[in-house]
């Protein structure tokens, strides 16, 4: 079953005749996990590697049966690309684009939340479930089946983390690149609380960062029960000076706000276990995995 | 986010109808005259910085007449104030308030949104959680019916109802057409039936550079040289992302802990790599992070802003599993190298897409120029690669002093 995404997941990408687009269609296929359809508005009909393009998402949706879509538009036709997939009450719509504007993100994720589409992103890699579903842009290689959910609000350290599961033997269940920046749709709490909801996750790996209150309000679901499987926590930039903008738009404390010492206080206070590196992870996963069967 | 200064926000909101002080920036001795023409004082002298302790600090001086004002402004100008160096003061008149209140409007999580806030009470360390009008907006905001009737159950009296609720609609409009994260303006007070933003900041998001009116607000003419460079090739070149930052200056007194020139491929990674530094006692003087598949000419800049620092005693390179051909990215990181002339102590740590080739490509470059490197794969964390480094610091310094 897993989250947010499943065998059942049937993916579109928006913007499937761009560079990224192909390149995204080719990662899938390899992975065997292709797309069923594509949509470039003014390129219905044609193909690409194999993948149906439609013109429009009710087309695709109502031909191939689409479900979820991964938005590669760039931001100049993001906005109408989100609405349409919003529109079609698509399940999942997950937007890698990086660099959106405040005001429009803030627009995309009160629609799609008024219509209960879940938004993952901006800025998002996507989400996987090994052998099972790819909505994103990630190398499945690095990720293998099993029962432990990864929420990470980088890309490439949700493939790094991934990486040091299998290599230890652990498998995963879903993986969501949440998004680097402040304003984003499926947050680090609404992500943990589909997890614990997830028959098929056991344990959740979270990779944090400095700014946003995203750790501050995921600690208070484990501190106050509502989450109750085994998690642990890598959180970035103990040592990032504060008051700067870093690459991802949400990394930025301010003062004493959203510093890493205090995220990993209250992960720490709630019975989250914290990693002191990333690679530590797979021995305190196995440790409490084992201590609550 | 970029943070705008006092009397930029002051021009932002004085261009959207807000009512602000009479005022006059002051950089330099020829801008004195134009203070002259401002009403009677008293005044007040304020550095033009981004701190929120500017007046703890002595940045914000009140001065009885011109002259005064005059005095206080040059004693500012050229000065550092909270680690700033103030290079415009803002001469302005002083107003008599009736109350000192609050009014901001900020973007907040849980769900994401811009939320309105407003007290008649406000001032120094006022804390906007405590604002008796907390109104969530819609992008159908402003709407002056729904402002009036929050004002009202707060207690505002019927006859500033308007001039505030005007106030605030002005205030909305500023932060949707600026693209604000924050615009807070405090104090505020209500004189001769107006609301007048005594002091303002904002945060301006750097995404929407093409949609407000004027863009070059996020193009600090302060910024670092380096950072410059860096924001000048991302303007250039949109394959992929570079993002600089100066941590430590040139020319900064040097602590117990080397300094270090870090350059990492991932928003995170870097933090990780920063992190990772710490823990092995070494002092990052920058923050580079080139991903999302940039070109390798993209790269090569980010290499020549990192290696080209003088007061480097190495250099720390570390990707995460990266999708992005990490040849291409090697042959960006020596191009860079080569053309400042790099040949100090390195060690790479290539994880990911084309990593072998990415090894071969530093390794051959290392053995001709005979730089002292170590180079890795994802197998060597980020952790045990900076503690390489540390060692490989203290083995050049020793063969140096033998």
């Amino acid at each position: 079953m897993t989250f947010l995404v499943d065998r059942e997941t049937r993916v579109l990408l928006q913007g499937i005749t761009g560079q990224l687009g192909k390149f995204v269609v080719e990662m899938m296929s390899q992975a065997g996990l292709p797309p069923v359809a594509g949509v470039t508005p003014g390129r219905g009909g044609t193909m690409v590697d194999g993948v149906p393009v439609f013109d429009t998402v009710r087309e695709a949706r109502e031909q191939t049966g689409a479900n979820a879509s991964l938005v590669l538009v760039p931001a100049g036709g993001l906005r109408d690309a989100v609405l349409e997939a919003v529109d079609e009450g698509l399940g999942t719509v997950a937007l890698m684009v990086d660099g959106v504007p405040v005001g429009i993100s803030l627009e995309l994720i009160a629609r799609a939340a008024a219509a209960q589409v879940t938004l993952v992103g901006p800025n998002s890699p996507g989400v996987l479930a090994p052998g099972r579903c790819l909505l994103g842009a990630l190398d499945p290689r690095r990720f293998t089946q099993g029962d432990v959910a990864i929420i990470s609000r980088s890309g490439g350290m949700m493939s790094t983390l991934a990486h040091t599961l299998t290599s230890a033997g652990l498998g995963q269940s879903t993986c969501v690149g949440i998004g680097g920046d402040s304003v984003i749709g499926l947050d680090m709490p609404a992500a943990l609380l589909l997890a614990q909801a997830d028959p098929d996750t056991r344990a959740v790996v979270i990779f944090g960062e400095i700014g946003t209150t995203q750790e501050e309000r995921t600690a208070a679901l484990v501190a106050s029960r509502v989450v109750t499987k085994p998690v642990v926590a890598y959180i970035a930039g103990r040592a990032a000076p504060s008051g700067i903008r870093y690459s991802h738009a949400g990394a930025q404390s301010e003062g004493s706000n959203g510093t890493a010492a205090g995220k990993i206080a209250a992960l720490r206070e709630a019975g989250v276990l914290i990693a002191e590196r990333y690679t530590d992870v797979p021995r305190l996963l196995a440790a409490a995995m084992s201590a609550s069967c | 986010m970029s943070k705008l200064l006092e009397y930029e926000v002051k021009e932002l909101l004085s261009a959207q109808g807000v009512a602000v002080p009479d005022g006059v920036v002051v950089r330099g001795e020829a801008d004195f005259q134009d203070a002259a023409a401002l009403p009677a004082g008293p005044y007040y002298v304020k550095a033009q910085i981004a701190s929120g302790d500017r007046a703890a600090a002595g940045g914000v001086e009140k001065a009885v007449d011109l002259e005064s004002a005059r005095a206080a402004a040059a004693r500012m100008l050229g000065s550092t104030i909270s680690s700033q160096r103030v290079d415009a003061v803002l001469i302005e008149c002083g107003v008599d308030v009736s109350w000192e209140g609050y009014a901001s409007v900020v973007v907040v999580e849980n769900p994401p949104r811009r939320v309105l806030y407003f007290s008649t009470e406000g001032g120094a360390g006022f804390d906007p959680s405590q604002a008796p009008i907390q109104m969530s907006l819609t992008d159908d905001d402003p709407h002056g019916f729904r402002i009036r009737r929050e004002l009202r159950q707060a207690g505002l009296p019927s006859e500033q109802l308007a001039a505030v609720t005007a106030y605030l609609i002005e205030l909305i409009r500023c932060a949707q057409r600026w693209c604000t994260y924050t615009i807070e303006t405090n104090p505020v007070t209500f004189v001769d039936g107006r609301v007048v933003a005594l002091d303002a900041k904002a945060d301006l998001d750097d995404y929407s550079k093409a949609l407000i009116p004027r863009p070059s607000l996020l193009d600090r003419a302060d910024q670092d040289p380096r950072e410059r460079a860096a924001r000048d090739a991302q303007n250039s070149d949109h394959r992929g992302s570079l993002r600089y930052v100066q941590l430590v200056p040139e020319g900064s007194a040097r602590g117990p802990h080397p300094f270090v020139a870090s350059h990492s491929v991932g928003g995170g990674e870097s933090m990780v790599v920063l992190d990772a530094l710490a823990a092995a006692g070494l002092a990052a003087t920058n923050y580079c992070d080139t991903s999302g598949s940039p070109s390798a000419e993209k790269v090569a800049t980010g290499a020549r802003l990192v290696a080209g620092q003088a007061h480097v005693d190495g250099l720390f390179f570390s990707t995460c599993i990266a999708n992005q051909p990490l040849s291409v990215t090697a042959n960006g990181l020596v191009a860079g190298w080569e053309d400042v002339g790099w040949r100090g102590p390195t060690v790479v740590r290539f994880a990911g897409n084309q990593s072998a080739q990415a090894r071969q490509i530093v390794g051959k470059w290392a053995v001709e120029r005979s730089v002292p490197i170590v180079i890795v794969g994802e197998e060597t964390d980020e952790w045990e690669a900076a503690s390489a480094l540390s060692e490989l610091i203290d083995r050049v310094e020793r063969d140096r002093s033998a």
